[in-house]
């Protein structure tokens, strides 16, 4: 059967290219906020070897205070 | 707030993150190949239908593609701040294929998704399915080194603990890439990801059907669907039996839980097809078997025993009392680097040094640890037992379901009486949000599973989570609760109204 089209519809494709580059920056803006507000690197904890080794082995070793 | 609080909250927010970054992703995986497919019709037949398919289809992909990109990397911003200790410990293997990921997959993805939507007018056709199918083997490449990454937390290979810098450090690339459970799990993964495009684009179809609109477009939309779904929900049935096979040699107290398995039963072992998991009891009351089928499914043999719980338990218990003396050599060596006797101690203990560190949930110090503690962190080794046994079955159904669909939807198609068939057509409709619940429960089974383990054997999840304030991981879990619900509402506002809208039938076939 060929491929006929009961109806022809004005299909704003331009539209569709609008909406998605909309929702990618409000997107990319909350994700930004996010990262600014609780994820920069001053929330971070240190974890150089040392910590890392207070936190999993638990006891302040002195060679890490070196 | 407590630890134990930071810790809950902390898995909570990697939790959800991870699980709604997995909306986007099985339909990326699976909606990407179906248009390859679709678009390979097109240049081999001329057939304008097939590029108005691929065009349509293509653009609720890349609505989907938009709004899902990056909702992952939420994730990472995590591992930083949250889980600061767990970074710093696996971080050198983890984050190879992450970063893999990153520079090979997501950028071959990404570059040739934006040829695909601008390059209709620009390429001629052959050019332009090679972008299509770019696109598929890129979306397909990103699954393959996250599943690298993650099957490296259920059996960490080509890996050893170097005591002077607390971390883990890579011995063998190629024993990473080749992780039999990352091989396993790719394979179901993005089987399951093809349920999911089959199961999206048959529904709309069905939509259209129901209501008589795009009537020629839905039917032979529905058709591709139909075939590529039919193949694909048997793979990931088949290739989840494989990946359920690996867990038998690598992550046996995960089978023994979700078979609710208390006790080593002779082989070949029941399969539980019904039951109520006790886990205060130690005991599958009200237990439905079907004899010997767990056996051989998990084993393939008629002669080898699958371990039960309580027979795993004892094993962890010894576990841990050899992985004592490792903890003792690794705070020697931490003293005193140059101190031989320990680091001999500790290359002796070190595949055990892990499960040491499950007492540091009761004591300070595991070698001070007391018999009634070393028996509380064996048992600590068994993760949640009703929500393992009952998420796997409904995934499992929810798989053998998808086979009956598909099946019954292809033998219509083939007798041509898909069109009228009203019946089929709303159960296919109301199917479009299972696949998903399937796929996060078997993210569920897989990830809740391995507690208590964030790296298996090797870190415990309590020891991995940062030292920072709960209050503040509270706080950043409500701001993912306002960005990922923003999202949702977009996504699905956007997906609908293309959907309502149609095809694009300007360029139809005479």
């Amino acid at each position: 059967m060929e491929w006929r089209s009961n109806k022809v519809i004005r299909w704003p494709r331009g539209a569709a290219s609008r909406d998605v580059l909309a929702a990618v920056a409000l997107k990319l803006a909350l994700l930004a906020a996010l990262y600014v507000l609780f994820f920069s690197p001053s929330h971070r904890p240190a974890s150089d070897a040392a910590a890392t080794a207070r936190a999993v082995a638990g006891a302040d070793f002195p060679g890490d205070r070196r | 707030m407590s630890a134990s609080h930071l810790l809950d909250l902390s898995r909570l927010q990697f939790a959800a993150t991870a699980m709604f970054h997995f909306l986007f992703v099985p339909l990326t995986l699976g909606l990407s190949l179906l248009i390859a497919i679709m678009e390979s019709v097109y240049v081999m037949t001329g057939r304008l239908i097939w590029r108005d398919m691929t065009r349509f289809w293509g653009l609720l992909f890349g609505i989907n593609f938009a709004m899902g990109v990056a909702t992952g990397i939420t994730m990472e911003f995590q591992f930083g701040t949250n889980w600061a200790y767990y970074s710093h410990y696996v971080g050198d293997i983890f984050g190879v294929p992450l970063a893999l990921e990153g520079l090979m997959a997501f950028f071959l993805e990404a570059t040739f998704i934006g040829l695909f939507f601008f390059g209709w007018d620009r390429l001629s056709r052959r050019q332009h399915l090679i972008v299509t199918w770019l696109v598929a083997i890129g979306s397909n490449l990103s699954a393959l080194w996250i599943l690298i990454a993650n099957a490296w937390m259920q059996n960490p290979t080509g890996a050893h603990f170097n005591p002077d810098t607390m971390r883990m450090e890579l011995d063998s690339i190629r024993d990473v890439i080749f992780n039999p459970v990352a091989q396993s799990k790719f394979v179901h993964t993005v089987s399951a990801g093809y349920v999911t495009g089959a199961v999206f684009v048959l529904a709309v179809s069905a939509w259209y059907l129901l209501k008589g609109r795009h009537v020629e477009f839905a039917r032979r939309s529905a058709t591709v669907a139909l075939s590529f779904g039919l193949a694909a929900s048997w793979s990931v049935v088949v290739l989840g039996d494989e990946s359920g096979y690996t867990l038998t040699e690598h992550q046996k107290m995960k089978i023994a839980a979700m078979e609710s398995m208390w006790h080593t039963e002779p082989a070949p072992a029941p399969f539980t097809i019904f039951g109520i998991p006790d886990s205060k009891m130690h005991e599958t009351r009200a237990a439905v078997r079907i004899p010997w089928l767990l056996g051989l499914i998990a084993t393939r043999s008629f002669d080898t025993e699958v371990p039960g719980i309580y027979e795993l338990v004892a094993h962890a218990k010894q576990q841990i009392i050899n992985g004592i003396p490792a903890y003792t050599a690794l705070h020697a060596l931490r003293r005193d680097p140059a101190d031989s006797e320990a680091r001999q101690a500790l290359a002796v203990h070190a595949q055990d040094l892990g499960y040491a560190l499950l007492l540091r949930k009761y004591v300070e110090d595991p070698a001070a640890a007391s018999a009634a503690q070393i028996e509380q962190a064996a048992w600590d080794t068994v993760p949640a037992v009703a929500s393992m046994f009952w998420s796997f079955r409904t995934m499992v159904g929810l798989g053998f379901f998808f086979i009956g669909l598909f099946t019954f939807g292809f033998v219509l198609a083939a007798k041509r009486k898909l069109s009228d068939s009203r019946v089929f057509l709303r159960i296919a409709l109301w199917t479009l949000p299972l696949p998903w619940i399937a796929a996060e429960l078997g993210w569920f089974v897989a990830e809740h599973g391995r507690q208590p383990w964030a790296i298996e054997g090797v870190l415990p999840t309590f020891l991995a989570v940062s030292s920072i304030p709960a209050a503040s991981v509270a706080l950043s879990l409500s701001g993912f609760v306002v960005f990922y619900s923003v999202l949702a509402v977009l996504d699905v506002f956007l997906l609908k109204k293309y959907i309502k809208l149609g095809p694009d039938t300007r360029g139809a076939d005479p």
